[in-house]
């Protein structure tokens, strides 16, 4: 009896064992598999430094590295630098490159390869000629280039670099060399976890491990600190209708999908085996106007479109799950170290006689404001009725116009078509509001343009502290509501699906564009 | 009948000319610009749009881009697609099989099903079985392509995991890759074909059977089957012909909703995302593809007529 008793509890014990050890080994990161990502938009190209598409940093983010990368709370992080140091001054920066790195060519990356990216993503990149002062690109040895400037600059150089949006990844030299024209690249190699395989143009793109990938020390940090590489292979399906990616993630054809609507998130949540996940940054739903010519060029008529709207109602009707959308009165996402309520009594006033108030002053004599949107893009469209509505209200003659996307981007550029239109991004640091807020967005002819703002931009530039960035921060906010540069419109949240085999220690699916280090496939 | 070949084929020159000049002209009119789908129209200054835009020639006057085209168009070379980078014949040659195998095999299952459901239903007229049939008919008709093909994946792919939700693989990967992923989309873009080759067989055979000569065979004693099949249904074949030939000349210029629905890299997917990002030497190839393939098909029915009733002589 004593002797069973002790096989039992012994049998017991080990059955225990075998159990914490499965439990353990399901938790432990595996290498190994396939990811099948059912991606929401075809690619334009696959050249990064060429375009601010948004699909290519879904797909290239993990075959190419650059200098500066955004790390969890959305800083720049080094990410092919070691280190880099402004001068005293601000006019001379020096970046320290990380020793060993190889291209997936397996040539070691260098200053020169630096050097000849760089020059490469300034003369073809759409964000290259931001940087105006630049003066010169200098390689003091294997492992330093130097970017020399005519006047200070801070840490909006790293934004710059390192932003997802048109980010400057670095090429081999030879690579560079042999791609003058933008979009066309000779070869497709990068320093990446992941190498690119093969493309078929709107059908998939495949990438598999990259072996030598040498990952920093430390903790991972999103796109910085330590990237592994778990998965064999990541395939990117090509698949622009969202109800059949969702349908593909529940028949198991897809591992990870991105880009759908916030209303199929309680149908995913009921569903088996099937994680949604809530991704941020807040994107800002904004309303831009045509600040040159017509009604709208009218500081006073702007100021009555601000008072009247009521922006739980608008962004109630742009998102209709409320878990994915949120009033923040800031111009910098709730998720960004300048988020802030500066001048936020301007914002969601819906104060209708406030807004007749403006309107007496502007002499405004029932002019027709247009208002155009995106026909295929039914957030922009109903973001757009739902203003129009609310700007009728306060007596305005307001109509909305629905135009096909390459047309609406046409009307938008005209001074004699464009008079409001909305869009969305995120603008995680006030700096980057530059391109659009300097007199040449979307037209010179349409485009806002004030001192006062030009001068935060300025001081923004060469700024680096972060306490006096806020600083200067608030003061861009405080000028957009008091200048009605721009009005925002509340923020929405993506979502972004994975099955429940698809391990994310680090929560990457939850942050900005896919970033697939450190994800692992459960066996 | 070689002479009326001759003619047709002749006749296609003109037709071409007007059409490529039309197409050219038509896509130009449109507002945009490629260049803002291949670097991006947020925050991208107009200086860098002009710079990739003189790079890509769209620089140059219209008309001077037509003179420059035209010659090329008209022996088949329509430049290189801007964001693939390759020849446009190239790009429409690879996406054609697989159109042309979505479209053979939905007319296949719909040659199968429709043309003994419409026979049955006009023989048996005004049985369960012809109401069955105009139901069946009415139905396909009009449901909506895409609410079916969503309805199939999730009853077939979803729920029964019997066959993948969506994608394509070509054949060279293996029968078994290739023709699950076949399965959903062939009977979602079938079943309105079904529908109206069912309603046009069942009338045209209705109309066939009044007439005094069917009458004349029954009387002779013919068996039904030979009445039906021999006397009967070729004389009606010749409406049901355009049908089958207008609905599969719609089909080989790609199912645009079929292959939204199933992420099918088909032709009509090709055309409408060319069309989407302006990419102006696609479209223009795809519409003449798309110009021929209609010319062609209609020959190919013309001459059918003569084919199944030897009273249509073309002089």
């Amino acid at each position: 009896m004593h002797n069973s008793l002790k096989r039992i509890t012994g049998a017991i014990a080990v059955l225990c064992l075998v159990a914490s050890a499965g439990l353990y080994a399901a938790d432990v990161p595996q290498k190994g598999g396939t990811l099948n990502v059912g991606l929401h938009i075809p690619l334009p190209t696959l050249d990064w430094q060429s375009t601010v598409a948004h699909p290519l940093p879904h797909v290239m983010g993990n075959v190419f590295e650059g200098l500066s990368a955004f790390g969890k709370d959305f800083t720049a992080v080094p990410e092919l630098a070691e280190s880099w140091q402004a001068s005293p001054d601000g006019k001379v920066w020096t970046f320290k490159l990380r020793k060993g790195v190889l291209f997936h060519n397996l040539k070691e990356m260098t200053s020169d390869d630096v050097k000849a990216s760089v020059a490469r993503w300034l003369k073809v990149g759409p964000k290259g000629p931001g940087l105006t002062t630049l003066v010169s690109l200098t390689t003091p040895d294997k492992y330093t280039f130097v970017m020399n400037f005519s006047e200070a600059i801070g840490q909006s150089l790293l934004l710059t670099l390192g932003s997802d949006e048109n980010k400057c990844v670095i090429y081999p030299k030879e690579v560079c060399d042999a791609s003058p024209k933008s979009g066309v690249l000779s070869a497709l190699v990068g320093t990446g976890p992941y190498k690119f395989v093969e493309y078929k143009e709107d059908q998939y793109v495949k990438l598999v491990r990259f072996d030598r990938y040498m990952a920093r020390e430390g903790v991972p940090d999103y796109q910085g600190g330590r990237k592994v590489a778990y998965l064999d292979q990541i395939v990117f399906w090509i698949v622009p209708e969202a109800s059949t990616r969702v349908a593909g993630l529940q028949s198991g054809d897809y591992d990870v999908i991105t880009d759908l609507p916030a209303t199929e998130y309680d149908n995913l949540k009921k569903a088996r085996g099937v994680v949604p996940i809530k991704n941020g940054p807040g994107i800002l739903m904004y309303m831009m106007f045509n600040h040159k010519t017509g009604p709208t060029s009218n500081v006073y008529i702007r100021k009555a479109i601000q008072a009247a709207l009521d922006i739980d109602e608008v962004a109630a009707a742009a998102v209709p799950n409320a878990d994915f959308r949120a009033l923040d009165p800031s111009f910098y996402p709730p998720e960004s170290a300048y988020n802030t309520s500066v001048r936020s009594e301007l914002f969601n006033q819906a104060n209708i006689e406030r807004a007749k108030q403006h309107l007496q002053k502007a002499g405004y004599k029932n002019e027709l404001i247009t208002y155009q949107v995106i026909a295929t893009n039914s957030r922009n469209v109903r973001i757009g009725v739902a203003v129009v509505e609310q700007m009728k209200k306060a007596g305005i003659n307001a109509e909305v116009r629905n135009y096909d996307l390459q047309t609406w981007v046409t009307k938008r550029r005209d001074p004699n078509s464009l008079m409001i239109y909305s869009s969305e991004g995120y603008w995680i640091d006030p700096s980057l509001y530059e391109p659009e807020f300097t007199g040449t967005f979307p037209s010179k002819e349409v485009a806002f343009s004030d001192p006062a703002v030009d001068k935060v931009f300025k001081s923004l530039a060469q700024e680096s502290d972060p306490q006096k960035r806020i600083r200067f921060g608030e003061q861009l906010q405080n000028l957009f509501f008091e200048k009605v540069a721009t009005i925002n419109l509340g923020y929405t949240y993506r979502l972004v699906a994975r099955t429940d085999k698809v391990m994310d220690p680090e929560g990457n699916l939850a942050l900005g564009n896919l970033t697939l280090n450190n994800v692992w496939l459960k066996k | 009948m070689g002479a009326y070949l001759v003619r047709r084929i002749l006749a296609f020159i003109p037709t071409l000319l007007i059409s490529v000049t039309l197409i050219f002209v038509l896509t130009r009119l449109v507002p945009g610009n490629p260049v803002w789908a291949l670097i991006g129209h947020q925050s991208v200054s107009e200086e860098k749009i002009a710079e990739v835009s003189r790079e890509l020639g769209l620089d140059k006057p219209v008309i001077v881009q037509y003179l420059a085209w035209l010659p090329k168009a008209l022996s088949g070379d329509f430049g290189n697609s801007i964001f693939f980078n390759r020849p446009v014949v190239q790009v429409i040659t690879e996406r054609f099989p697989v159109t042309l195998t979505l479209a053979g095999l939905a007319m296949l299952l719909t040659l199968a099903i429709a043309i003994p459901l419409g026979i049955l239903a006009a023989t048996r007229q005004n049985t369960f079985l012809d109401h069955a049939a105009s139901v069946f008919s009415t139905l396909g008709v009009s449901l909506p392509t895409f609410w079916l093909g969503f309805l199939l994946i999730i009853l077939f792919a979803v729920t029964l995991r019997w066959v993948p939700s969506s994608g394509y693989r070509p054949l060279s990967m293996g029968f078994d890759q290739w023709f699950p992923r076949l399965i959903l989309p062939v009977i979602a873009l079938a079943f309105s074909q079904i529908a109206l080759l069912v309603r046009t067989t069942r009338s045209s055979m209705l109309e066939v059977l009044e007439l005094e000569y069917v009458t004349a065979a029954r009387a002779k004693g013919l068996s039904e089957g030979k009445v039906i099949f021999k006397h009967a249904l070729r004389n009606a074949f010749i409406s049901i012909m355009t049908v089958i030939g207008l609905t599969f000349a719609l089909s080989l210029g790609g199912s645009v909703i079929i292959e939204n629905v199933f992420a099918i890299p088909g032709l009509g997917q090709l055309i409408t995302t060319a069309a989407t990002r302006r990419d102006y030497p696609v479209i223009e190839g795809g519409m003449v593809y798309l110009t021929v393939i209609s010319l062609v098909v209609n020959l190919l029915v013309d001459i059918s007529y003569s084919l199944i009733n030897p009273r249509v002589v073309y002089e």
